[in-house]
């Protein structure tokens, strides 16, 4: 058993750190609000550079072979960089489903683009659903029915939907065309799905990690009555509190990650625990950043809105934070009755 | 990353698996604090230790199976699995002998680890006073010396297992003069010495094992001092670590409570309980995730930090809300207990929830925790600490 990142993991991790700090400083991220596009192009080539849209593209198709977890350092880290690209989508959940669900022939014509970052993928999985960075996408995956199709950039009307995060793009995708079904989309939607449950829970814990450690930064300097707010109990607890969620939801989405890229019968429901995991430590680390940071987070000028806002639109993104948590109910019912029970139990 | 079990750990856990269901005692036991309970406990204790299941984890040199981490978990996740009973002595076995392996003389560890080890000593921990909880450093029994003995004035308290142990390990004030952390020495004493006093503290869910420990004028050699002395503070961290460190299968058990609330769910629930109850399944799958990579983390030698604090943080959080559900589901329910007098312990469902609270409290409470996460891992300001 090992739960640390590899070596290698680790150092495609610290690459992403890397790139993300050259090109999303939220300096940067806020002279991109006022264009409509709002994605800086050089960011993408640096993503395609580290290979990250090839980590799930086999080598036969020119891409790395990796698995998910290869993935995992990089999406919780454009968490913790509040990265406005829709990464999850793009290099993840996008690739994802063309390589699980394509066609050999659909995989032959895209995926090498996909891989080698000439084709840039979106995906929206939840029918009429909003698809992030349309825009700047050359396939758009829609669901229609429980299935899933692909478009052509030049096959759709995009209407941009505004959000309250001024990093994000989102939009309403109308398809003027049939698109391409991808066949086998219907049975094993589940697998797309585990893929975002666990890819959107480590980006939401990289943002909660960021709110955490941005927020007990501040509580060493801000001083109050004569001390740092950071040596008052109750500022105190509330920080251990949040950590210790964001650890153990870290822990979690990490481990259902592995479950799903091993393909373990639990790996969908596990996703789906490491979301809920993932959310509720996201809301807790949420409310504690502003709180303790006080009027200054509160100010349009200070950067702990774009972790704030990305961190509030996440947890109800891709599926909604109550659907989620009433399925993993279902589950635990159905684990509950497959379950020997102890008969001293009453 | 790979969280797959090894193919020796598999085995190891079918071995434990059939010994444990093929020997396993038959009925629930009387609690341990009654003469006919403690008897079952001690003969389950007996074909433990016969089986060599008494402390796997010991070294073989102190007459355990030298179990790894790993096998350790698995050997607890199969007892925890099977609800098998509590163990009486686990004071001894994973909190006061280890600390004797740790910092005791040869001498010493030849003394007493053998005798806990096959249950002919139960031992209890005597660090809590009644004016020192959370501030533990504040202990005020003392420990005078005369000639080659300790001559011990004082009183302890929340002693568990304190009404069937036979010996105690206890932290007792040496130099009144010193810092608070400084001036502790950590001794063994037998609870028959003369000037021992052992009084039963009943919960206040009826259970009964506690116990007050009043000591005067106990004199108890000084040879039963572990480690040097006016150093026990340092010595007691080794098992004040165990306690809130490796969980001993809780997260078999919170999974297992999962269940059964699951189960009380009925036919029909309402979509409230379901999406409260899949929350509680997130985080004891989370728990369950944690307390893997903490073993892994020891297993390797590696420093743990602050994980085995989050670890009980957690754990107690989780468990007390997983019960207040049960109570949620039961409703009007949830009070209703069979006639009896007032002091007679709680049915099971009763029991647990109120145990669950009370894991709110001991071991370091919630609070005590979170500074130590809030220091340690956040690196914010001490709390005063004289």
């Amino acid at each position: 058993m090992r739960y640390a990142f590899s070596p290698e993991q680790q150092a495609f991790g610290e690459s992403a750190t890397d790139l993300f700090a050259r090109h999303c400083s939220p300096g940067a991220q806020r002279l991109s609000w006022m264009d409509d596009s709002g994605r800086d192009p050089s960011l993408w080539r640096g993503v395609v550079d580290l290979g990250a849209p090839a980590i799930l593209v086999s080598e036969e198709y020119d891409g790395i072979a990796g698995t998910e977890c290869d993935l995992l350092p990089v999406l919780e880290e454009a968490g913790r960089q509040a990265v406005p690209d829709a990464l999850l989508e793009s290099v993840f959940v996008g690739p994802f489903a063309i390589v699980a669900c394509g066609s050999e022939d659909q995989r032959r014509r895209w995926l090498p683009a996909i891989a080698s970052g000439e084709s840039r993928v979106t995906i929206a999985l939840s029918d009429g659903g909003l698809a992030p960075d349309a825009h700047v996408s050359d396939l758009i995956v829609l669901a229609r029915d429980g299935q899933l199709r692909v478009h052509q950039a030049g096959e759709v009307a995009l209407e941009r939907v505004h959000v309250e995060d001024p990093s994000r793009r989102l939009f309403q995708v109308s398809p003027r065309t049939e698109g391409e079904l991808l066949p086998s989309s219907g049975d094993l939607r589940d697998q797309v799905v585990a893929r975002e449950l666990v890819g959107s829970a480590a980006v939401l814990n990289g943002i909660a990690s960021h709110l955490v450690s941005a927020t007990v930064a501040y509580a060493k300097e801000r001083q109050q009555f004569g001390r740092l707010i950071g040596s008052f109990q109750s500022v105190k607890h509330l920080l251990a509190d949040a950590f210790s969620k964001v650890e153990l939801a870290t822990t979690a989405a990490r481990a259902a990650t592995w479950r799903v890229a091993a393909a373990d019968p639990e790996g969908l429901a596990s996703a789906r625990l490491a979301r809920i995991c993932a959310v509720e430590a996201e809301f807790v680390a949420n409310k504690v950043a502003l709180q303790v940071h006080g009027g200054i987070g509160f100010t349009f000028e200070h950067d702990l809105q774009l972790w704030l806002k990305r961190g509030k639109a996440l947890e109800q993104s891709h599926g909604g934070r109550h659907r989620v948590a009433r399925t993993a109910g279902l589950d635990a019912v159905a684990c509950a009755q497959r379950a020997p029970q102890n008969e001293e139990d009453d | 990353m790979d969280l797959m079990f090894s193919d020796d750990l598999v085995a190891f856990r079918a071995e434990v698996r059939a010994w444990l269901e093929s020997n396993r005692p038959k009925g629930r036991f009387q609690p341990y604090y009654t003469e006919d309970g403690l008897a079952q406990h001690l003969e389950w204790e007996a074909r433990l230790f016969a089986a060599g299941y008494s402390a796997p984890g010991w070294p073989k040199e102190f007459g355990g199976l030298g179990l790894d981490h790993w096998h350790q978990l698995i050997y607890d996740e199969e007892y925890a699995r099977l609800n098998l009973p509590e163990r009486v002595n686990k004071m001894g076995l994973l909190h006061g002998g280890p600390t004797v392996m740790a910092h005791g003389t040869p001498d010493q560890q030849e003394a007493w680890l053998p005798s806990i080890l096959n249950n002919s000593d139960i031992w209890c921990q005597g660090f809590s006073e009644p004016d020192a909880g959370s501030d533990l450093a504040g202990l005020r029994t003392t420990g005078r010396i005369e000639g080659d003995q300790l001559v011990l004035n004082g009183q302890k308290t929340w002693t568990s297992f304190g009404v069937i142990a036979t010996k105690m390990f206890a932290l007792v004030r040496t130099d009144r003069e010193a810092p608070k952390h400084r001036g502790i020495s950590f001794v063994i004493l037998d609870l028959d010495t003369e000037g021992v006093e052992v009084r039963p503290l009943r919960q206040l869910h009826g259970h009964a094992g506690f116990a007050e420990v009043f000591l005067t004028e106990a004199a108890v050699p000084l040879a039963n001092v572990v480690g040097p002395h006016n150093e026990g503070w340092r010595i007691a961290q080794t098992s004040l670590k165990l306690e809130r460190g490796m969980g001993r299968g809780t997260h078999t058990r919170m999974l297992h409570t999962v269940d059964e609330i699951a189960r009380r769910l009925g036919a029909d629930p309402d979509t409230g309980s379901l999406e409260r109850l899949g929350s509680h399944r997130a985080w004891a799958f989370a728990y369950e995730q944690a307390t893997y990579e903490l073993t892994d983390i020891m297993s390797r030698g590696r420093d743990e930090g602050a994980l085995p604090s989050v670890l009980k943080l957690r754990l107690s959080e989780i468990l007390t809300g997983i019960r207040e559900e049960e109570r949620n589901i039961l409703g009007e329910r949830a009070e209703q207990i069979p006639a009896g007098p007032p002091e007679v312990p709680l049915p099971p469902t009763q029991r647990e929830y109120w145990h669950a609270r009370a894991g709110e409290i001991y071991a370091g409470t919630t609070e005590i925790q979170k500074n130590i996460i809030s220091e340690t891992a956040l690196g914010l300001p001490r709390e005063p600490r004289s």
